[in-house]
């Protein structure tokens, strides 16, 4: 495996029937959904940064796709650490839309109290490890959570996914040659900007299998990470699947996953061109709730900065909180307080 | 309960937490079948098994972001690194990821695991084996350091790392590993972030931790005989210090002494010293002395140079005395 490009989605709809991974009418539904409401969440960001309500913001939605397939393809006993683009695979681990909002607004609704870059929600018990700046970190960590489901004999695998940069960080080889040293069921997801295989040709050296699929094809993301998945389940080891995605060229319009899904759902039924914008518009209106709703809201409580490093607050943590107060007495932060 | 020194107090820690809780697994180079590069966990794969005692690739990267995998599911790894020098490359997943995913997951996700460092000069390791890093680690918000002295101090701080529930970096002596020994009650807990008096005085206060303790003991013995009453404070833990132990000494010596290994410039002394400045002035009858390795890497033949000794505590410790 991984030397021709896996595809499912195709211009001929029985082909892509006979390829097609068993999803039900809903779960298409569903699959479609994300990415529309990935790409809402892109476009209403966006629009917050140029009014400069948001700093710092990464695009997910050339990343959806793969992001979407590979979290569809996983249980909730299943962990998964994302990178910084994979807000598709938050929405279908059951991240709300409201919550996601909350997060990118650094409002007082956001479970991680406004602390993290846009963009890095969280969900717990692994459904969506919150994701640092730092490339490849994530890809050794869900190597070690790999390990730890082997030492406990769990039916679960551990998935890292990251970026086409990532593939060149010390921690990228490292979590790959853990995971192939110790038979543990873990399945990296790369995205590659380009045909260089540089995620195959790298797993290839630690001993995983690889899948090369089209990075745009959501369906034979979903497909190449259930069979990895099936794999590590069997006691075969770890994979890499390397999705190739085609980089946005301004000016151009390149195919993207959801003109290449379309035509499936039409051919199913499940959509027509009226169906299409309802979709559309339903994305946009529920991202624009969010945001109407969120925006009014409050940042956290000012001194909740200094909570929750450790279990146990830290004497200096405590000296901190008082010199907060009288550093803000007096001043907006206090009042808001 | 045993008569063990330092190196037997952290392997018979590591045993019995083993015993005890299936959370905890072992895991760095070599640590398994060769019982770790100064064979601290000697045999410890042969009684709970590879799965528990783990032999890793060589990358410390690999083994800091492993642990943190495993401590994020609910395990609670116990990482070597062989020496504390080659802890770097394990920095990021130190810095970024263990200290900071309780903080940045809004409290959702904890790390909680325990980095194994041996570190420090002594053993003729030379520029590349001798390290003292604490500064660096210190500095680290969410990190907790610690740095034990002694056997019986070395198997209750580890105990109590063990059953924490966040990062901690354990700084081991590595010359004290098989130095003197001490009787170890089983199953002792020690606190973290708290001090201990290791020594009674009146006159100076010295402020150390882990390999130098027994050097300060030595002076402040010496010290004695010419009438001069040091007071010894072993810090054992270095983040979140404690602060109030340091305190109470100096505010009855009115002196202090800080006593590291690791270089001076921009060292762990350096807080110290600074909280007395910011916190004591009024107590201090004399400016606050620093005796800390040279500002440089340690150099193997004249490591003993290097290394702060009796003479030199003693030295600053009577220049302080008599200020």
């Amino acid at each position: 495996m991984g030397d021709e490009l896996m595809t499912v989605l195709s211009a001929d709809a029985e082909a892509t029937e006979a390829n097609a991974p068993p999803l039900g009418d809903r779960e298409l539904r569903e699959l479609y959904e994300a990415l529309v409401l990935t790409r809402a969440v892109d476009e209403h960001v966006e629009r917050l940064q140029r009014a400069g309500k948001v700093g710092i913001w990464a695009p997910s939605a050339e990343a959806a796709p793969v992001a979407i397939g590979v979290a569809s393809a996983l249980t909730n006993d299943d962990w998964l650490y994302p990178s910084h683009r994979d807000l598709g695979a938050f929405l279908v681990r059951g991240g709300g839309i409201g919550q996601l909002v909350a997060q990118v607004l650094g409002t007082v609704h956001d479970v991680t109290l406004g602390r993290q870059v846009a963009g890095h929600p969280t969900l717990p018990d692994g459904l969506f490890v919150p994701p640092s700046a730092a490339l490849a970190t994530q890809v050794q960590q869900a190597a070690g959570t790999a390990m730890a489901m082997k030492i406990r004999g769990r039916e679960a695998v551990s998935v890292a996914l990251c970026g086409a940069g990532a593939v060149d960080q010390p921690a990228f080889h490292a979590g790959l040659e853990t995971a192939a040293r110790h038979g543990a069921p873990l399945v990296v997801v790369c995205r590659s900007a380009g045909e260089d295989r540089g995620g195959v040709r790298r797993a290839r050296a630690h001993g995983l299998f690889a899948f090369l699929v089209d990075g745009a094809d959501v369906l034979a993301v979903l497909k190449a990470t259930a069979e990895a998945r099936e794999r590590a389940l069997a006691g075969e080891g770890p994979s890499l699947v390397e999705a190739v995605t085609v980089p946005a060229v301004q000016g151009q319009d390149t195919p993207d996953a959801l003109s290449r899904l379309q035509p499936f759902l039409e051919h199913r039924g499940l959509l027509d061109p009226g169906r299409i914008a309802e979709a559309r518009e339903r994305a946009d209106r529920k991202v624009a709730e969010a945001v109407e709703a969120e925006a009014a809201e409050p940042r956290p409580p000012l001194d909740s900065f200094l909570d929750g490093l450790t279990a146990t607050r830290s004497w200096m943590l405590e000296e901190a909180r008082e010199a907060l107060a009288g550093h803000t007495a007096g001043t907006d932060d206090d009042r808001g307080r | 309960m045993g008569s063990w020194n330092l190196l037997q107090a952290v392997q018979e820690t590591l045993r019995a937490e083993m015993a005890s809780d299936e959370n905890v697994v072992l895991l760095g180079e070599d640590v398994g079948e060769l019982g770790g590069v100064f064979q601290v966990t000697c045999g410890l794969q042969e009684e709970f098994g590879p799965q528990r005692v783990i032999d890793t690739a060589l990358a410390e990267g690999g083994i800091v972001g492993a642990a943190v995998g495993m401590a994020l599911y609910g395990l609670r790894p116990v990482a070597e690194i062989q020496f504390a020098d080659f802890v770097w490359p394990g920095f990021e997943q130190i810095v970024s990821e263990a200290a900071r995913i309780r903080y940045r997951s809004g409290g959702q996700y904890s790390c909680p695991l325990v980095l194994r460092l041996p570190y420090g000069a002594g053993v003729g390791g030379g520029i590349d084996q001798s390290a003292s890093p604490e500064a660096q680690l210190a500095h680290v918000p969410g990190l907790t350091v610690v740095c034990p002295g002694g056997p019986r101090d070395a198997a209750g701080l580890l105990r109590s790392a063990l059953r924490g529930e966040d990062p901690v970096v354990f700084l081991e002596p590595k010359r004290l590993y098989r130095d003197a020994r001490e009787e170890v009650p089983a199953d002792e807990t020690m606190p973290l972030g708290q001090a201990s008096v290791r020594r009674e005085g009146t006159d100076v206060t010295v402020l150390t931790y882990g390999g130098m303790v027994p050097v300060v003991l030595d002076a402040a013995e010496q010290a004695a005989a010419s009438g001069i009453r040091v007071e010894v404070v072993d810090l054992r833990t270095l983040a979140p210090v404690d602060v109030g132990t340091i305190l109470r000494s100096v505010a009855k010596t009115g002196r202090a002494v800080v006593v590291t290994e690791a270089p001076r410039y921009g060292g762990f002394s350096g807080e110290l010293a600074a909280m007395l400045a910011e916190r004591a002035i009024l107590h201090l009858e004399a400016p606050v002395a620093r005796v800390a390795g040279y500002d440089t890497p340690v150099p193997r033949v004249f490591e003993d140079t290097y290394l702060p000794d009796t003479r030199r505590v003693l030295a600053a410790v009577e220049r302080v005395a008599n200020f």
